[in-house]
């Protein structure tokens, strides 16, 4: 007995995105508390307010590439998989995986550790973009196959 | 594309509609439309084939080359 369908997993990967949506918009939140208490027990120079910016940033990003995947989840759960808007969606969240890698390679400069976010968002941000090449070119087959009558 | 289809002019010559050659050559009339107005990507031999069978011509009628003005 197979119980795990690509129908299935499928809904459970948006849920789980959709989810993620919201415990994103509710970091927006923690944010301010989160950078405090950070600073107290590091014991380190505080950076409270680099530590704000970067986070919100941070996050502002992540919904954005949250909200595009699940747009993307939503087209191939009505089999529109190899089109143009998801070429698009996945190339937009490529960007945001280079933004926020961005992001934390700054923060390096005054937490090492913040060097594995970075490394961990770029390479993301590159597989994204190998995806995204990927379904360019089966777009462009799509299409070459729609058209050869 | 500098590959034409000239499909309308020989089936003016021939006097056969869209439709009559559509249902000729076993193709839909969307995909007849698509090689009318030029906006195929690649022809099967198989259509080709079909398409000079019914309008009794050679390939080189439906078919024409005419470079892009940047080539030139």
């Amino acid at each position: 007995m197979n119980h795990w369908t690509p129908s299935r997993s499928l809904k459970l990967t948006r849920l789980l995105n959709i989810a993620t949506i919201f415990l994103g918009v509710a970091a927006l939140f923690c944010i301010p508390i989160c950078t405090e208490w950070y600073d107290a027990v590091s014991g380190q120079e505080p950076i409270r307010n680099l530590l704000n910016v970067i986070f919100y940033l941070t996050v502002f990003l992540a919904l954005i590439a949250l909200w595009k995947l699940n747009g993307l989840l939503s087209r191939i759960i009505h089999q529109q998989i190899f089109v143009s808007e998801n070429v698009t969606v996945l190339r937009i969240i490529s960007w945001c995986c280079f933004g926020i890698s961005a992001l934390f390679l700054f923060l390096t400069f005054y937490r090492f550790l913040a060097f594995i976010v970075a490394f961990a968002a770029g390479f993301f941000g590159l597989i994204m973009r190998v995806l995204k090449n990927v379904f360019e070119l089966a777009v462009n087959l799509r299409e070459e196959q729609d058209f050869t009558i | 594309m500098p590959i034409i289809v000239n499909l309308d002019v020989m089936m003016a010559k021939r006097k056969i509609s869209s439709g009559e050659l559509s249902e000729r050559i076993e193709i839909t009339p969307a995909n007849l439309s698509i090689l009318k107005n030029n906006k195929a990507k690649a022809i099967r031999f198989s259509t080709l084939e079909a398409i000079c069978r019914e309008l009794n011509c050679q390939p080189g009628d439906v078919l024409a080359y005419e470079p892009d003005e940047k080539e030139e």
